[in-house]
């Protein structure tokens, strides 16, 4: 056990110095000026607005952290022999890729509570600015849920993203196939409504495909966050329970995968 | 040494060249004889992903860019549509955004005289905004004012009723139910939305309606007192006046005469 | 006694569309305790193939490997096992202390022990005033020490290096043998590959010479010198002989 830890600490400490967190951040903080400056447009719902910019920012912000730090990291580990490393040592190749997965894990926890409390921050100053337009039933909470669940839908991306590096040793490859699986898991329940009453082969094929794919939208409370709205415990219950089995299947399909890979 | 005037001279034609565009729009900003299309429903949902809320936003603020570029009151029924669909394109990626709601009923009863357009719309959004009061007393508010069914009018204004829990609102929809409601109703009705009404239009045509109701409530009053003095109703409003009720006939701001039929005064 | 044990190893890969390369073929290698084994061989004769199988990195298609008896898909094998691969690609952001800590705790060592190591060993690789520096800042001669320090970190009874003087200068070459010496002295068991005929010659008890894939000579190091009066000489013959 504390061998993962070991392995998590290396990924985390590689991981953290990149230089690309530091644009990250900078790239959130000027997304929150463009809010600001946009704002004055709207007539009612202006700290709604607020709420959008925030979140759309930490989403946005934390898919670059995914595809131009945590992809580049796996596939250099594998590009230049870096893996090497880790396997030389005494630990088993389940260990290395539960090990890594973590550390990902705990760099995007630091980047989603850094941009998660600029987001509040960025609430905040709209509902200073604009009292009288704060949503009715606006709450904190919901606020915070918001934030986890991304949090969450980026796990289950990773989860993906390790899948993929572990099948295909082309950096090229894993970037695509992962912007694939995020561009369909987002829009599937779009699609599967859409295509609901056109009975057919192309039914079937949706339908299978939410089965694979990962059902993004799930873990998307945006709009509760933003408006308010009602959110049945239940329903949060189903929601992570889904995460947790995605991630845990991809996880071990990924390490039994790695386990007989080559790494030459 | 021959680089550095290359520089210099480039950038000295680059300013030149930017001066001379100056003025000029990009094609992309130019108002075209139509208006441009949209999106199908489906294929805006898909491009925007999860960050529908975002184009919402983003939809909302392009229709106002195009309101500003041409003056409201010389829209054609085109420019109308185009505004409709864009808002409708907003309204579909966050049907709970206030926004479009706010700004169909601002100008579509009035400047676009498509208040039909204004109800539907509205009503669209009271599964979404059910804590929303303002969305039903709009179409209520509307059926009144454009339409003058009562029964409808007084049907959401109900609903405001019992989502705002607004007495006000309560005893409107109940005197409005009430064949039509009084004067006095009307005006209250009236004078509150006059307050919440955006567009010179609209406040212009409320103040008239307004000034015209204020005009019958002054003749129905002095009716009443001819009642109490002579036992009947005139037969004309000009009694009212020869019996020493009123010192004049209000003027009508809609130029023509008020007169009598059956007991009531209409204009 | 037997630390390492090759039997009958085969590995292809696939080149191309329908090739396949033998990278190896039936290879069986016994290594003693304590004995410094020298593998010597052309480009491409599948040094790096047996080395990769040794660690784990790669898979035979036949054959298996063993050290101590055991499995070398177990991972405890590599507890007492250091490792100098051919050009130490390590982590750019990291120091060598973090990266000598990590590899230390991995080996069951207390973090007191880790650091009384590190600064030891760094110390001997002249790396001790750059501990805490990231790696990035670093020469390629300095990668390869940091290389050699982590090979080392945990005390271990066996080491496997994948040529480990190839870019060194001579000053470092000089240093890298004498340690290697040492090492000897103290009854390691050292397994490396190379093709510069001189350090082997120095170091080495027993030469195994690879070709194509497969083992053409095993032999005393002292044997060797005495049948073709070189190594240089052998080396040739019978590389020649086996084309």
């Amino acid at each position: 056990m504390h061998k993962l830890y070991w392995v998590s600490w290396l990924t985390f400490k590689e991981g953290i110095k990149h230089r690309i967190l530091y644009g990250i951040i900078l790239f959130f903080i000027f997304a929150a000026m463009t809010s600001l400056v946009f704002a004055d447009f709207f007539a009612i719902d202006v700290v709604k607005v607020g709420i959008d910019f925030a979140l759309s920012a930490t989403s946005l912000t934390g898919l670059l952290v995914l595809f131009f730090l945590c992809i580049p990291m796996l596939n250099k580990d594998l590009d230049k022999r870096t893996v090497y490393f880790s396997i030389s040592s005494p630990i088993s190749r389940s260990q290395y890729i539960l090990g890594k997965f973590f550390g990902l894990f705990f760099i995007l926890f630091i980047c989603m509570l850094i941009l998660g409390i600029l987001s509040c921050l960025l609430v905040k100053i709209f509902m200073t600015l604009y009292k009288a337009y704060i949503p009715l039933n606006f709450s904190w909470a919901k606020m915070v849920l918001a934030l986890a669940f991304n949090l969450l839908s980026f796990l289950v991306l990773l989860s993906v993203i390790f899948f993929f590096w572990s099948v295909s040793s082309k950096g090229f490859i894993v970037s695509t196939f992962s912007l694939m699986a995020y561009i369909i898991g987002t829009n599937i329940a779009v699609v599967k409504e859409m295509v609901s009453s056109h009975p057919g082969v192309i039914k079937h094929i949706v339908n299978f495909s939410s089965w694979i794919f990962p059902n993004l939208s799930y873990f998307d409370l945006k709009k509760i966050a933003a408006h308010g709205l009602d959110i049945a415990p239940s329903y949060i219950l189903k929601i992570s329970i889904y995460g947790c089995f995605y991630i845990a299947i991809l996880l071990i399909l990924t390490m039994m995968i790695f386990k007989k890979k080559d790494l030459a | 040494m021959k680089k550095t005037f290359l520089l210099i001279f480039l950038i000295i034609g680059y300013f030149i060249v930017l001066k001379t565009l100056g003025e000029t729009k990009p094609l992309v900003l130019r108002k075209e004889k139509f208006p441009p299309k949209i999106l199908p429903p489906a294929m805006l949902k898909l491009t925007w992903g999860e960050f529908k809320n975002l184009g919402a936003d983003f939809l909302f603020i392009k229709s106002l860019v195009y309101q500003e570029a041409e003056a409201i009151s010389k829209f054609s029924e085109q420019d109308w549509n185009y505004i409709y669909s864009v808002l409708e394109a907003s309204r579909m990626l966050d049907p709970y955004f206030k926004d479009p709601y706010w700004l169909v009923q601002a100008f579509f009863p009035w400047e676009a005289k498509s208040p039909e357009k204004a109800i539907f719309f509205l009503k669209k959004g009271l599964s979404y905004r059910t804590w929303d009061w303002t969305l039903p007393y709009y179409i209520g508010f509307d059926y009144f004012f454009f339409l003058n069914d009562y029964a409808q009018a007084s049907k959401y204004l109900f609903k405001a009723a019992r989502i705002s829990d607004n007495l006000f609102i309560a005893t409107l929809a109940a005197q409005i139910a009430y064949k039509g409601g009084k004067t006095e109703t009307a005006i209250a009705f009236l004078s509150d939305m006059y307050s919440k009404v955006v567009s010179e239009t609209a406040k212009e045509a409320i103040h008239k309606r307004l000034q015209a109701l204020q005009g019958v409530l002054i003749l129905e009053k002095a009716i009443e007192k001819y009642k109490t003095m002579f036992g009947h109703v005139p037969n004309e409003l000009k009694e009212l006046v020869e019996k020493g009720i009123i010192k004049e006939i209000p003027q009508n701001p809609y130029h023509t005469p008020y007169y009598l039929k059956d007991g009531k005064v209409f204009f | 006694m037997a630390v390492i044990v090759f039997k009958q190893i085969t590995k292809s890969y696939q080149e191309g569309l329908r090739g396949k390369k033998r990278a190896l073929e039936e290879l069986s290698l016994e290594i003693e305790k304590g004995e410094v084994f020298g593998f010597l061989g052309p480009n491409g004769a599948g040094k790096s193939t047996a080395i990769k199988i040794l660690l784990n990195f790669i898979f035979p298609d036949t054959g298996e490997v063993t050290i101590n008896g055991q499995q070398v898909s177990n991972p405890q094998v590599r507890k007492h096992l250091g490792y100098l691969p051919e050009n130490p690609y390590l982590y750019d952001n990291l120091s060598p202390k973090e990266l000598l800590l990590f590899k230390g705790r991995l080996c069951g060592f207390s973090a007191q022990e880790i650091k009384k190591r590190t600064d030891e060993i760094l110390f001997r690789m002249n790396l001790l005033n750059v501990k805490k520096r990231p790696l990035r800042t670093f020469s390629k001669g300095m990668i390869q020490r940091v290389g050699f320090a982590l090979a080392l970190i945990n005390d271990p009874e066996i080491l496997i290096l994948d040529e480990p003087f190839s870019g060194l200068d001579p000053l470092m070459r000089y240093e890298a043998l004498e340690l290697l010496l040492e090492l000897k002295q103290k009854g390691k068991t050292i397994f490396f590959s190379s093709h510069i005929l001189n350090d082997i010659e120095r170091v080495c008890d027993r030469i195994g010479i690879l070709n194509h894939g497969k083992l053409v000579y095993v032999g005393n190091s002292e044997d060797i010198v005495n049948e073709y009066s070189s190594l240089e000489n052998a080396f040739l013959t019978i590389i020649k002989g086996h084309a």
